[in-house]
């Protein structure tokens, strides 16, 4: 029968793990969580780590505060009403893949490109009825790689 | 409790324009997003203007949307990302910035409660950007160490190593109080 033990955690893991993430076990990596609650169990020198660090944990909540202001509250309250024209991409109709969505748009291209022929103006631009703006959100349907577009990427590395 | 499956469906909601789905993300989010952006801007008034902005980004790319990650991570990385934008002007238009710190501190508790919280608070604010943001990601707002990696853009040991060291730096700052209290 195949050992399914989880291989035991040093006691210089388990430091590591105490000076990262302090005493809470939930916040430590999932794979390591049951060997470290385990060595807590059955070593002096792990309670003693993490006794210290329970005591630094307590001090460092005491800082948890910031609740936002009545005026930030109100602010954002009124972010509906106030941006749904900026929306970009309204969802006209609810696709729920980017297949779907494209098949959608191709559809309505063609269906565009027909009803001009079948009107036969003769001359006018396809879509030349249609507002620039309106042509841009259609475009942007379901689209979400631009999500970050303007959002500047962060340096890699450490300090 | 809502869960992180409920923030899909609210998006999904805020998608097509739902402003309630989108009042509901607001009160679920927006107290940890605060001091998240307080800690990194060390300044209570930005913070909020960078919740703001965060927010107005969610709703107008709400359509758009599509939920590889938690809800609460897409949130926090524009809301940091945002943090980051200013704290690259502030460092170039005012290398000062750090004589202006605004105390994050709020009047809410006794006295000693308070010079503590404030004393924490400005010793938090005094780390290295991305030490604090570690910190604040993982130890305030409990994102899990791969989210805060992710949103860092480090491996999670870089993560590790921002984290000791920051604790080992607070610690040594904070080693009166710490005596104090114990």
């Amino acid at each position: 029968m195949a050992d399914t033990k989880q291989p035991e955690l040093s006691l210089d893991r388990f430091s590591a793990l105490v000076e990262a993430y302090g005493a809470d076990f939930d916040r430590f990596p999932p794979s390591e969580r049951a060997q470290a609650r385990a060595l807590a169990l059955r070593s002096r020198d792990a309670q003693r780590l993490l006794e210290a660090a329970r005591a630094f944990d307590g001090l460092l909540a005491s800082a948890r505060d910031n609740l936002p202001t009545v005026a930030l509250e109100s602010v954002l309250d009124r972010i509906p009403e106030r941006y749904t024209q900026e929306r970009r991409g309204v969802r006209l109709l609810p696709f729920r893949s980017r297949p779907q969505a494209a098949l959608a748009a191709a559809a309505a291209v063609l269906l565009g490109l027909l009803s001009g022929q079948l009107a036969g103006d003769g001359g006018s631009e396809p879509f030349s009825n249609v507002d620039t703006v309106e042509q841009a959100d259609i475009a942007s349907l379901t689209f979400a790689d631009d999500l970050f577009d303007d959002l500047t990427p962060e340096e890699g590395g450490t300090e | 409790m809502l869960t992180d499956e409920d923030d899909h469906r609210l998006m999904e909601r805020v998608a097509e324009g739902d402003a309630a789905a989108f009042r509901t993300l607001v009160a679920r989010h927006t107290s940890s997003l605060t001091a998240h952006a307080t800690r990194m801007l060390r300044n209570a008034s930005e913070a909020e203007e960078v919740v703001q902005e965060a927010y107005v980004r969610l709703w107008k790319q709400a359509p758009s949307y599509r939920p590889d990650a938690k809800l609460k991570t897409f949130l926090y990385g524009i809301a940091h990302h945002l943090c980051i934008d200013r704290l690259r002007a502030r460092k170039r238009h005012d290398a000062d910035a750090v004589d202006d710190l605004v105390s994050t501190d709020r009047p809410s508790g006794g006295i000693q409660e308070r010079e503590l919280r404030s004393r924490v608070q400005a010793e938090v604010a005094g780390l290295p950007e991305r030490q604090r943001a570690a910190l604040s990601l993982v130890h305030f707002e409990e994102l899990s160490n791969i989210e805060a990696a992710r949103l860092l853009e480090v491996s999670v040991e870089a993560l590790e190593s921002l984290l000791s060291r920051a604790r080992r730096t607070l610690k040594e700052r904070l080693a009166n109080v710490v005596e104090q209290g114990g």
